[in-house]
């Protein structure tokens, strides 16, 4: 099962191009995070890659299938798509929105069955929320709705799952157990693909990365490839170093860090 | 806060109650039938009996409450149903059908027949025909912007309605003011008197096709009521669902006023009721909403024919029962929306 | 030998006595019925049955075809006690037409319908229909089988095959006393939509929703016929005075709705009505209650005692309704001969005020009131507010002070106090010389198209000639009451009346 995007080009109207002549690959076991200021394309980017843009020119095949020519339901069996908003208007239960995920499955007509819940029960249970089983999607926190569309997805059960910004609104904690989770699924088989616009996310928890900047695709390949400080610094604009740390165990860890007038400024985050 | 009733209770529920509200509705009325009688003359209708009835008290039971009972079954489900899928389609409580112009379109199509002609049969037609085109012309206006979203739909429904509204002034404004005129008022007053089975009959065929592909599809709206984005990343193909829906309910709702007139409130408050009681998921929903929708107007239909001699519209009864509910339902937060 | 001869003669003389009297058996009545084909099989059914129970009688049944059976009983002169045919309307269209042999007298003058038959394959339900021809022999005979075809016997039988009984059976024309207990005298009337409707003889019970037309049933003495009135009708405070029995009667609606279980109730004869809306009349219809429509809308002056008339046949009080309508046209008369002679320099200049004073009223019997007594109407020629109910019009206060009228009339006092405390008006001629008029109200407004019209006419007809038009109106005023109403108005009612503070009630249309 594999993704591969071939000089992918793409403009909103006119000749606006938010990135032009994008080429990648990913399959199953890769974690691949999509790195670049807010409003560089991010989103853009991957709404093509699960088919809900037209591209202007180049293609997307999946498995081989340009992605055009496939209907919305086969794309749905094998992609997974989280979206960045979420504002839901009624109050569904936490196992009736991960049920939801069986719809590529079902017939026009059908109804979920025993099997269908049991898969989705399955589901909650592998991320860690049954207990929210019967609670109103509108009523748990950040966290727990963002497991819920995890869940949703797991019931889906496609290969591929795209994430956009899975982490924004969620506190460190929660934040990690998602990224954790992510690295997690690569390492099971599944090919994910995230985007964010913190560099050190990226940084730790991807293999490959396309670096996205103000003016369309920098960089695009393994992380030691892209993430230079060069690469970085003409993405974002700023002055961008790349630090290597030792904790006290002796393992190395990476920082990036803008500077600004030689003294450094330090990102609230992980 | 949402009660939710358990599935047994539930399915007794919106099984019986609208069944027993029709076998009452059909006691009930200002021409004086004893109890046993009405039972009897029912019965009778369907076992072979030998007793005779006063031709009178049948001609009471079959020709005047029945035809109007099943009406208002018929005219309040289909109203809730597809209120109820439209708030789905919508993401928004505060819509019904009456959204996308049907009833405009129908008010006119009404108005203009009686203008033009008084037949009774033509008017129910026009009033059913126009219904289905107000909503053509606003998803067909709807599709001429670049990026059509379901915004634009509501916004070429708000358009197409106030058109066929401003064109139904005008044809109050031409009419004769001696004999059309106050027919076309009555008619857009909405009522179920004068109802034959001969209505009723015209009625089933749109009601029972939209009612049917609705209920078929109905867990599908739960996918569309969390965002088109997301439903298309689902896998489901959402310019069809919604051309689905819309499609079905405006069959629905132009039946429905063609043969009831103008009568509001009901698509509107029936499903935030049937929310309370059994939770968003249409699945269930959709169901409650038809025995609610059905109960809700034949017990209304009951007041206005028996509360007094002179009949109260339909319309602005279900407005005085309705308003002030949905005004309790919103203080006590007992909504089942955020 | 001599003997013998006799006694052989005697013998068969006897014989040939004996066997024409086993032969003729002058002890049985011999009862001929015609009937067409459809009809034979229920028919035999019923010469078995009426046999067994008369033993006396024989039934000679015979079936043709419709144009055989004419033919035989009109042009080929056999003789008929009774004729049964599936489509009734072969009796009015042909039989009656038909006559005696050798004289001009009708042949039929009476027929009954008493059951639809399904005449297989077509669908359609023939009305069965009966009668006894004039030239019967055996006039009891036949008016018994005809009360055997009509009751329980009859209507089992033909039910047996496929026909459904109309109950009670209708009767129209020259009915045999003897059966009148079983067939309920019918009557056809066209009323003015021009549709045929069919009535009993003896009406007893009316619903009136037109409230014009509850003044005029009261007005010939027929409220004693009423069961049901109009909504406007209930509310009217002079009305009421008048007849205090209306109070009692429930309020059946309006020409634009009516409660039908109560209507069902009620079970009138007739129900009297406006033709349109066209789909009340027909639900009406459908519930089988006869509807007779009235053209009340656009009534003038002049069609007002036609209007009256028609009410007194449907009712069944023709004379009074005789004696008011040719009071009505008498009255009118007299007016119009002085009034068509005046020149226009004669013919004051009016206007019609309601509201604030500046809407007139332009329903037809207004203007034609306004015509006949002899005046300008300035606001004549003005179209009216679409869409807004009785046709009413606005006029400009300059246009009304360009018209600059000698008399306003207005239907109730509001409107004059409006006018008279509004000093925009003050400049006009009629305020200034104090002459508005408010129209006289008693059970309805004077100007109105109902019976009290006839004096709205005299008391504005003498208002603006007052030397032409003599007559005492008070006194007119109390005998038009006592006569028609036959309410003896007391004086200060009569002053309330002329004051026009009896509220005013003009129809309103929903």
């Amino acid at each position: 099962m594999r993704l591969d995007v071939k000089d992918a080009t793409f403009a909103y109207k006119g000749n606006e191009y938010v990135f032009e002549g994008l080429t990648f690959s990913v399959r199953e076991g890769d974690l691949l995070s999509i790195l670049g200021p807010n409003g560089c394309g991010k989103t853009t980017l991957v709404k093509c890659l699960c088919g809900m843009l037209d591209l202007k020119e180049g293609e997307i095949l999946l498995n081989g299938k340009d992605i055009r020519s496939l209907k919305t339901i086969d794309i749905a069996k094998n992609i997974g798509y989280i979206a960045q908003e979420h504002d839901p208007t009624f109050p569904y239960t936490v196992l009736e929105v991960v049920l939801m995920g069986r719809a590529p499955h079902l017939g026009w007509f059908s109804l979920p069955s025993e099997k269908d819940i049991k898969i989705a029960e399955e589901a909650l249970e592998l991320v860690g929320i049954s207990h929210l089983k019967n609670r109103p999607y509108t009523e748990i926190s950040g966290g727990e709705r963002q497991l819920t569309l995890i869940a949703r997805f797991l019931a889906q059960q496609p290969k591929i799952l795209l994430m956009d910004e899975p982490t924004s609104h969620l506190d460190l904690k929660n934040r990690i157990f998602i990224l954790e989770t992510a690295r997690k699924f690569a390492d099971d088989g599944f090919c994910v693909i995230m985007t964010t616009h913190l560099p050190n996310q990226a940084l730790n928890y991807s293999n490959r990365i396309i670096l996205m900047g103000k003016e369309k695709a920098i960089a695009v390949g393994s992380v030691e490839e892209v993430m230079t400080e060069e690469n970085l610094s003409k993405a974002y604009g700023v002055d961008i170093r790349i630090l290597s740390v030792n904790d006290q165990d002796g393992n190395e860890m990476r920082l990036c860090i803008p500077v600004k007038c030689g003294k450094g400024v330090v990102w609230d985050d992980a | 806060m949402v009660i939710k009733i358990p599935k047994l209770h539930s399915m007794i529920f919106l099984v019986a109650m609208p069944l027993l509200i029709f076998l009452t509705s059909l006691c009930i009325g200002r021409y004086p039938i004893p109890l046993q009688t009405v039972i009897a003359i029912l019965v009778s209708k369907i076992l072979p009996t030998h007793s005779e009835f006063p031709k009178i008290m049948e001609t009471v039971i079959f020709q005047v409450r029945l035809p109007r009972v099943v009406a208002g079954a018929l005219v309040g489900a289909s109203l809730a149903l597809s209120g109820a899928s439209f708030q789905g389609l919508f993401r928004n409580p505060l819509v019904s059908a009456q959204i996308l112009g049907v009833t405009s379109g129908a008010g006119f199509g009404a108005a203009i027949a009686i203008l033009l002609s008084g037949e009774p049969v033509l008017t129910q037609v026009s009033a059913f025909a126009f219904g289905i085109i107000a909503v053509g012309l606003a998803y067909l206006i709807s599709r001429t912007y670049r990026s059509p979203s379901t915004l634009t739909l509501v916004l070429a429904g708000i358009i197409i309605g106030a058109l066929f509204s401003a064109l139904t002034s005008l044809v109050k404004y031409v009419a004769d003011p001696y004999e059309r005129l106050p027919s076309i008022a009555f008619w857009l007053m909405g009522s179920l008197s004068m109802i034959s089975i001969g209505d009723v009959f015209w009625m089933l065929p749109p009601i029972i096709l939209g009612a049917t592909v609705l209920m078929l599809i109905r867990w599908r709206i739960n996918i569309l009521s969390m965002g088109e984005e997301e439903a298309q990343a689902l896998g489901v193909n959402v310019e069809r669902l919604k051309l689905t829906i819309v499609a079905c309910s405006t069959l629905m709702t132009a039946a429905a006023v063609s043969v009831s007139g103008i009568v509001g409130w009901v698509g509107l408050v029936i499903p935030h009721i049937g929310r309370m009681l059994v939770g968003p998921d249409h699945k269930v929903l959709l169901p409650a909403s038809i025995a609610i929708g059905s109960s809700y107007l034949m017990i209304v239909d009951d007041i206005a024919r028996t509360l007094t001699v002179s009949e109260i519209p339909l319309g602005i009864l279900t407005a005085i029962v309705g308003a002030p509910f949905f005004a309790y339902l919103m203080r006590k937060r007992m909504v089942g929306w955020r | 030998m001599k003997h013998k001869t006799i006694a052989v003669v005697m013998a068969i003389i006897c014989i040939a006595v004996v066997s024409s009297i086993i032969y003729t058996r002058p002890w049985v009545t011999k009862i001929t019925i015609y009937s067409t084909e459809g009809l034979e099989s229920p028919l035999m059914e019923l010469k078995k049955k009426f046999e067994s129970q008369n033993p006396f009688v024989e039934v000679r049944l015979i079936a043709c075809s419709a144009q055989e059976l004419i033919a035989k009983l009109t042009a080929e002169g056999e003789v008929a006690d009774v004729v049964v045919v599936e489509d009734y309307s072969l009796i009015p269209n042909m039989l009656y037409k038909a006559r005696l042999p050798g004289t001009t007298e009708a042949y039929v003058d009476w027929y009954a319908k008493f059951a639809y038959f399904n005449e297989t394959g077509i669908g359609n339900q023939a009305i069965c229909g009966l009668t006894i021809p004039r030239n019967t022999q055996h006039l009891s005979l036949a008016i018994e089988f005809v009360k055997f075809v009509v009751g329980e016997d009859g209507r089992s039988t033909f039910s047996a095959f496929g026909s459904s009984p109309i109950v009670p059976v209708q009767g129209f024309g020259g009915i045999p006393d003897e059966l009148k207990a079983l067939i309920k005298e019918m009557r056809v009337l066209v009323d003015q939509a021009g549709r045929e409707v069919i009535l009993p003889k003896q009406v007893n019970k009316v619903v009136t929703l037109i409230p014009m037309s509850t003044v005029i049933v009261c007005s010939i003495d027929g409220k004693e016929k009423l069961v049901g009135i109009d909504e406007t009708s209930s509310s009217s405070e002079f009305f009421l005075k008048v007849n205090p029995e209306l109070k009692e009667l429930p309020v059946v609606g309006t020409p634009w709705k009516i409660n039908e279980e109560e209507l069902l109730r009620l079970n009138p004869d007739v129900v009297i009505t406006l033709p349109e809306p066209a789909k009340l009349v027909k639900r009406m219809e459908e519930l089988g209650i006869p509807v007779f429509c009235l053209n009340m809308q656009r009534v003038e002056c002049k069609q007002l005692p036609e209007i009256i008339r028609l009410v007194g046949t449907v009712i069944g009080k023709e004379e009074q309704s005789l004696a008011l309508a040719t009071y009505y046209e008498e009255k009118l008369e007299m007016i119009l001969n002085v009034t068509s002679e005046l020149p226009k320099g004669e013919k004051p200049k009016v206007f019609l005020a309601i509201g604030e004073g500046l809407t007139t009223h332009l329903a037809p019997l207004t203007l034609s009131i306004m015509r006949i007594a002899g005046m300008q109407n300035v606001a004549e020629n003005i179209s009216w507010i679409p869409g807004a109910g009785p046709p009413v019009a606005e006029v400009s206060m300059e246009a009304l002070l360009k018209w600059d009228p000698s008399i306003i009339l207005s239907f109730d006092r509001y409107t004059k106090s409006a006018i008279e405390s509004d000093p925009r008006f003050a400049g006009i001629d009629a305020v200034r010389n104090g002459r508005i008029y408010v129209i006289p109200s008693g059970c309805r407004s004077w100007f109105l198209p109902e019976p009290e019209s006839i004096l709205g006419l005299m008391w504005v007809a003498q208002k603006l000639h007052p030397d032409k038009f003599t007559f005492d109106l008070e006194k007119e005023a109390k005998e038009f009451y006592s006569r028609f109403f036959g309410y003896e108005i007391s004086d200060e009612e009569l002053s309330k009346v002329f004051g026009g503070e009896y509220k005013a009630v003009i129809l309103e249309v929903h």
